[in-house]
């Protein structure tokens, strides 16, 4: 195996963020298939870029996940599709049986109201809850101003709320 | 894009409490609740794809891994043509400066100057009639000759054939004797002249205008006219020479070598008819000459005699002048004019054939300073071409990557 360059240890970056990359991508697409294709050309790709990572530019997060967000834009100009991932049979581990009724009513309300929502939204909420980037990392992906990404995101979870609260 | 407001501040730091396990503010506990609820709803991988990535990552995501996706390959061969712009142009500026060196005509390079300056069919034909030039005098000439002497006369023969093609089944008429588009090429007549420029250092001016003349004699020719002025700083020279056709480009050969060529011009010019013309007016003359003669031995009376003699003596100027004329074509024929201009160049060696024991520290700094100036002429050239194409590369590649940005974004629109 190719041996990291000292500033980044890939294979660590690898390990934290291997779920963060798939659950941000297959939010986004909402195909499965298609986030499993965007995770690992996500992380071929920046394999093979590692060197040109530059601390000063931003996190290590931050420069991995504008890989996959590349990847993941390339994915959808190339399928032009997008098999909706509310439509897949349920993920088992994310309804527990244990779980109240009106919970998973809730659960089920937000499923909705995030499938209802624009690409940039989703990208927004997928890279804040799912990806589990802050605020500046979520700014440094999209390339724009933390408070830019500050009110995309508020925006964001207001039209999330409406959505859940009609759903 | 406005600052923050303070609402949407506490609201987004509410995301961050609820997601970090603290206390949210009483009034946002729903937002706190669907942070978690989304953080829980987050898809996670399978295992069999996590097992899958992991064992690629160990491997280092080699390249003939099955699973390399196809937006990565694109992904990479796009980077690589971007990545060989500054190659394409490197390349393509050494072929361009490459072009240059070949295509200019070089002073230091005999031949070269040559090749400047003289098209590859006069080049052909121009050493062609060097050997049908001397046709007529020298028709013993060998069959070498004759054959390069053909290729000239073929030339124009060509030509006509061109501008006016015969059908297969008719017979070309066959040219009079001696008409300019006859093809007997023993008995064509050709003129040559020759331009010749040549370089030296001002010092050897004098050295070389006296090459010059010793040279010209050796060849058997001869001085028309020269002109030469030298002084410490400058000097040049202007020869007209009148050499033997049949050692034209021997001497041309010669004469470049006495110092470097900056320019070197040949040409020719077809004037059997001329020759043939003034043939005829001779033998027209001396035929009425005979006439006369017998006309005179058979006279009567003085009157009559007298008549016909001074008719004798007007015919007998035009035997000397057709005879002066077939002269003046048979030499423009048989030697060929070669005009010499020697002109003064600091920056050139030493005079051809000169000896290098008489050279000199200076001409060292000289010479190196030339050097360098050719190096920074080269230099400047590839610059020239490298930087608006460097230029390019990097605008095209920087409207390149906003166009795929643009593209991308558009493609998130589309969701």
């Amino acid at each position: 195996m190719r041996t990291s360059s000292p500033a980044l240890d890939f294979e660590a970056l690898y390990r934290a963020t291997r779920d963060d990359v798939y659950a941000y991508a297959a939010t986004l697409l909402r195909d499965r298939a298609a986030a499993e294709d965007v995770t690992a050309a996500a992380f071929e790709r920046a394999y093979r870029k590692q060197r040109t990572y530059k601390a000063a530019r931003g996190s290590e997060r931050a420069w991995l996940f504008g890989i996959a967000r590349n990847a993941a834009l390339d994915e959808l100009r190339r399928r032009k599709r997008s098999a909706a991932l509310a439509a897949e049979p349920a993920d088992v581990e994310a309804a527990p049986p244990e779980d109240a009724a009106e919970a998973a009513l809730r659960r089920a309300a937000v499923r909705v109201a995030l499938a209802r929502l624009e690409g940039r939204e989703r990208e927004l909420i997928a890279l804040k809850f799912h990806a589990g980037l802050d605020n500046s990392e979520i700014a440094a992906v999209l390339g724009v101003s933390v408070s830019n990404a500050g009110t995309q995101l508020h925006r964001a979870m207001t039209k999330l709320r409406e959505a859940v609260e009609h759903a | 894009m406005p600052e923050l407001t303070p609402e949407i501040e506490r609201e987004l730091a509410a995301l961050d409490d609820a997601l970090a396990g603290r206390r949210v503010a009483p009034d946002l506990t729903e937002l706190g609740e669907l942070a978690l609820t989304l953080r829980d709803e987050r898809p996670r991988p399978s295992e069999s794809f996590g097992r899958s990535l992991d064992e690629r990552m160990e491997r280092g995501f080699s390249e003939e891994d099955p699973r390399s996706t196809r937006a990565t390959r694109s992904g990479r061969r796009w980077w690589s043509v971007l990545l060989s712009a500054p190659a394409i142009g490197s390349a393509t500026a050494v072929l361009f400066v490459a072009a240059i060196v070949i295509v200019a005509p070089s002073g230091d390079d005999e031949t070269g100057g040559s090749a400047g300056s003289m098209s590859a069919a006069q080049e052909a034909s121009g050493g062609a009639a060097a050997g049908g030039g001397g046709g007529a005098a020298e028709s013993a000439r060998s069959s070498a000759s004759d054959s390069a002497g053909g290729a000239a006369a073929a030339a124009p023969q060509a030509a006509t054939d061109s501008a006016e093609p015969l059908p297969p089944d008719s017979v070309p008429p066959v040219p009079a004797r001696g008409s300019p588009g006859s093809d007997r090429r023993n008995v064509r007549k050709v003129e040559r002249s020759a331009s010749l420029t040549l370089a030296a250092r001002p010092r050897d001016i004098d050295t070389v205008s006296a090459r010059i003349q010793e040279e010209t004699r050796r060849q058997g020719g001869f001085v028309v006219s020269s002109k030469v002025s030298a002084s410490p700083g400058g000097g040049e020279g202007y020869f007209q020479l009148r050499i033997p056709t049949r050692n034209l480009d021997a001497a041309m050969a010669a004469l470049s070598r006495l110092a470097n060529v900056r320019e070197r011009a040949q040409s020719q010019q077809d004037i059997t008819a001329e020759v043939v013309s003034a043939r005829s007016r001779l033998k027209d003359a001396r035929t009425e000459r005979k006439s006369l003669l017998r006309q005179l031995g058979e006279a009567d009376t003085p009157t009559e005699t007298e008549s016909i003699r001074r008719r004798l003596d007007i015919v007998a100027r035009e035997i000397q002048a057709a005879r002066a004329g077939l002269r003046r074509v048979d030499n423009r024929a048989a030697f060929s004019t070669v005009s010499v201009t020697l002109v003064a160049d600091r920056g050139v060696g030493a005079a051809g054939g000169g000896s290098d024991d008489d050279w000199t520290p200076g001409d060292a700094a000289r010479d190196a300073l030339r050097v360098l100036e050719v190096a920074a002429g080269v230099a400047l050239i590839v610059l020239a071409v490298l930087l608006p194409l460097a230029l390019l590369a990097g605008l095209a590649a920087i409207a390149a990557r906003w166009t795929r940005r643009r593209r991308r974004e558009q493609a998130l629109d589309a969701v």
